[in-house]
């Protein structure tokens, strides 16, 4: 592989020949190679169960595989890594903490200090659309609020890394929607490198550059295909003749591999 | 606000009148002895003259109760979090915690005199021998209970370990605490009047458990009821005091604190 | 083959199980004679109780027919309550407490006072320097006692006690006692018993009687509800003729109830046994014990113990003393 030696160019991630399997003999992950460029929004689009999630954290280094290698920019321990932040798909917020304190608190695990924290949570707060909530506590937010809350606690340490696991896959259409539309401006403003998995083919059709298709357990990539790049995303979008013709296709990528042991 | 704490108190307030009116009715109608079941206005006539005895006594429980109880809310939380710090540990020290649970207080009562001598101090140490295992055991599993995403968005922002156990571990373990602490109020009671049995000093600093047991001998029955009617007061003060600090540290994000939830 | 042999064996055993007929007809003649009672002891089998288990030994209970059952009791049996519910036909107790559960409605009457004069005392060691009561308490310290009883109110009454912190009296209370660091303890005792003790384990006592300061309830009085004695008037008095005949045997050789007893109470050897029976001889006996026989009562000393406990707040109303005892011949 001859790339060119500029920082911007090498891949922020970059897997080869992972494997990953359970007790019990339960293979998740099944040789995959995967490069991701910098600045990139890829989708990770498979069936439920099919090793999305595991993938995910072998990135983030909350798992480390039993064959192959996963290097992420900086290197392949976890203290190495570029600055990543990690979206679960339920908010997981601290019920303690106001939406504030819960957006603080990478930056206060950090060390860093109150009032340089307390700005940057505000401005991420502010970017999600929460500035009215910030005070109050998650048991009084709605799903698709602390969902939000969640974002903004993710880009509150200005990663060069996000990855998202599923994130609106609790919540319903209509706020799945807007927050699809609400993540793909984030992700425009801040070139941020982007991983977003997802069951949901639309989803994928409408947020990636790229979409990587998994085959059911092991998971394999099945498809690499690239996506509306350029296209405005907005809701009209998903009425578009191309953006159908994607779906299409993903579909057939998917059923494609359904039948495979 | 003000209904709710009427909505809560009205039920078994009639309850408790309508109980004594039944006993007072039958004890009278039945002629039932003095000294075997005194009707509910011998026991206020009791309450009424010896009301400088009785007070000295409660007053003298709750202190040992009360320090029995932060002892085991201290020492149960602190034990509890060393043993949930590694697997080894708990496997270690967890055994000896149900053999704290199981000896029977009348039993080991003697010994505590011995080492302890009379008085508040082998009391505090009953009191907290019998509520010290809620505490410890609910802690753990506050400790086990913890969100495994938390644990790993902790994780993944290179939190250390004391971080991890005071804004994560530790909070979210509270509502598991309070219901330990809550149970070994009432416990830390009886604990301090059992152990009273055997420990207290008698005469002008005798504790609640002393006098029942001095009311006993003497055969004095309605002044026995009022005693233990004022030490199962002590009970319900202790637990309602826990349960205050409860909802006051959970209500704002704790289901079980919580009236409504959105 | 394996049920058959079981079944053998179990006729076998069938067979020699069955008593011979006449055996049979003689046991449940003895059955039906003898009245079955319990008598509940307030304290460890002592000899304070060593009459009644003379009697028991000699059979002088069988021999009025009575099938007697002594339950022993301890620091906090309420053998008086017992009786005065029914739960016993017979029980242990103090003058004082007779009086004072009478007064609240608990129809009991004293059978048999055993001691005379009663045995309750405070022992201290006999290093120290106070010469009676009244220097002990005023010298203050620790008095280790069980709270509830008269004669601590009585003290309260007669004496100064700001000085004295009361310990209850527990299992460790001999312990306490003879500790050597323990140089201002002083101990509730029963003459016959626990002084003894402490001398058997190397401390000389000096012992205070609480009836030379002018309190002295009958002690160990047998005691009933008297609804059994009015339906059982003659078990009644056989128990009364039995005991008498137990304790004069007692009196005259304590050595067997002794040995039965020791094995009940393993706090005591044998020597302590011998050394308290002789101890309480003089307790046992009075006047009128000469003149009426052992266990025997007066109306005048009821009296008296009545008006004290009205004086001592122990009950609100004196109570009639021909009330409280009844005088079997």
């Amino acid at each position: 592989m001859s790339a060119p030696a500029s920082a911007l160019a090498a891949p922020v991630i970059r897997l080869r020949g992972v494997r990953r399997s359970f007790n019990g003999g339960v293979v998740a992950i099944d040789g995959i190679d995967l490069e991701v460029p910098q600045g990139e929004f890829v989708a990770i689009l498979g069936p439920s169960g099919c090793g999305k999630s595991t993938l995910l954290r072998l990135i983030a280094g909350l798992d480390a595989p039993q064959g192959g290698e996963v290097v992420v920019r900086g290197g392949s321990a976890l203290a190495d890594r570029a600055r990543l932040a990690y979206v679960f798909q339920d908010a997981h917020l601290l019920p303690w903490r106001t939406v504030q304190r819960n957006v603080e608190l990478p930056l206060e695990l950090a060390g860093i200090d109150r009032a340089q924290r307390s700005a940057a949570a505000a401005q991420c707060i502010a970017q999600v659309g929460l500035a009215d909530a910030a005070g109050r506590y998650p048991a009084q937010l709605s799903g698709g609020m602390r969902m939000r809350a969640s974002l903004a606690r993710a880009l509150v340490t200005d990663p060069e890394l996000l990855l998202l696991d599923e994130p609106f896959a609790a919540v319903d259409e209509i706020t799945r929607q807007r927050l699809d539309e609400q993540l793909h401006a984030l992700w425009a403003g801040r070139r941020v490198t982007v991983l977003f998995v997802t069951h949901s083919i639309s989803e994928a059709a409408f947020l990636a550059q790229r979409i990587v298709v998994l085959s059911p357990r092991p998971a394999r990539v099945v498809a690499d295909l690239p996506d509306l790049d350029g296209a405005a995303r907005t809701a009209v979008l998903r009425t578009e003749p191309a953006f159908n013709d994607l779906v299409r296709r993903l579909h057939a990528a998917l059923a494609a591999d359904a039948g495979t042991p | 606000m003000r209904s709710r704490v009427a909505q809560a108190l009205l039920p078994p307030l009639a309850t408790f009148i309508l109980a004594n009116l039944v006993w007072e009715t039958l004890v009278r109608a039945l002629s039932v002895p003095a000294y075997l079941l005194p009707p509910p206005s011998a026991i206020v006539g009791a309450l009424a003259r010896h009301a400088g005895t009785l007070a000295r006594g409660i007053a003298i429980t709750g202190k040992a109760a009360l320090i029995g109880f932060a002892l085991s809310a201290v020492a149960g939380v602190a034990a509890a979090v060393l043993m949930s710090s590694a697997r080894w540990v708990e496997r270690a020290f967890y055994p000896f915690t149900v053999f704290l649970q199981t000896v029977p207080l009348v039993a080991i009562a003697p010994l505590l005199v011995v080492w302890l001598g009379f008085g508040v101090t082998p009391v505090a140490v009953a009191a907290f021998i019998v509520s010290v295992f809620p505490v410890i055991v609910n802690t753990v599993t506050g400790m086990r209970s913890t969100d495994p995403a938390l644990l790993d968005l902790f994780r993944l922002a290179g939190a250390s370990r004391r971080d991890r156990l005071l804004k994560l571990r530790l909070p979210f373990a509270l509502p598991s605490i309070f219901a330990g602490l809550k149970v070994a109020a009432g416990l830390a009671v009886i604990g301090a009047v059992v152990g009273e049995f055997v420990a207290s000093y008698a005469g002008e600093d005798a504790g609640i458990g002393m006098l029942v047991l001095t009311y006993s001998r003497e055969s004095h029955t309605d002044r026995l009821f009022a005693a233990v009617g004022l030490a199962s007061l002590l009970g319900l003060a202790m637990f309602g005091g826990v349960s205050l600090a409860a909802w006051l540290a959970l209500r704002r994000w704790h289901p079980s604190e919580n009236s409504a939830s959105p | 083959m394996r049920t058959k042999a079981t079944l053998l064996l179990f006729a076998f055993l069938a067979a020699h199980a069955v008593p011979p007929p006449l055996a049979a007809a003689e046991q449940a003649a003895e059955k039906v004679t003898a009245k079955e009672v319990k008598i509940q002891l307030n304290w460890l089998p002592e000899p304070e109780f060593g009459g009644i288990y003379a009697s028991e030994l000699r059979g002088a209970f069988a021999a009025h027919g009575l099938a007697v059952e002594i339950l022993k009791g301890g620091p906090d049996v309420p053998a008086v309550q017992m009786a005065a519910a029914g739960r016993v036909e017979f029980a242990v107790a103090a003058a004082d407490e007779v009086i004072a559960l009478r007064e609240k409605g608990a129809d009991i009457v004293a059978l048999y006072a055993t001691y005379q004069t009663s045995p309750q005392a405070i022992m201290v060691r006999r290093s120290r320097p106070v010469t009676g009561i009244k220097a002990l308490l005023d010298a203050g310290g620790t008095l280790i006692a069980q709270p509830g009883l008269a004669y601590l109110k009585w003290l309260g009454s007669r004496f100064d006690m700001s000085k004295t912190r009361i310990v209850p009296y527990g299992s460790g209370a001999m312990a306490q006692f003879l500790d050597p660091k323990a140089t201002d303890v002083a101990m509730q005792c029963f003459l016959p018993a626990e002084p003894v003790t402490a001398r058997r384990l190397g401390v000389e006592t000096k012992i205070f009687l609480l009836a030379n300061t002018g309190f002295n309830p009958y002690t160990a009085v047998v005691i009933t509800r008297r609804d059994f004695f009015t339906a059982h008037r003659e078990v009644c008095r056989g128990l009364v003729a039995a005991l008498r005949e137990g304790w004069k045997a007692y009196l005259d050789d304590p050595k067997p109830a002794n040995e039965a007893m020791a094995k009940l109470n393993t706090s005591m050897d044998l020597g302590a046994f011998a050394e308290a029976a002789e101890a309480q001889r003089d307790l046992l006996e009075s006047s009128d014990t000469r003149q009426l026989g052992l266990g025997a009562m007066n109306e005048k000393r009821w009296a008296q113990l009545s008006q004290q406990l009205v004086d001592l707040g122990i009950i609100d109303v004196p109570v009639p003393a021909q009330d409280c005892f009844v005088t079997l011949d």
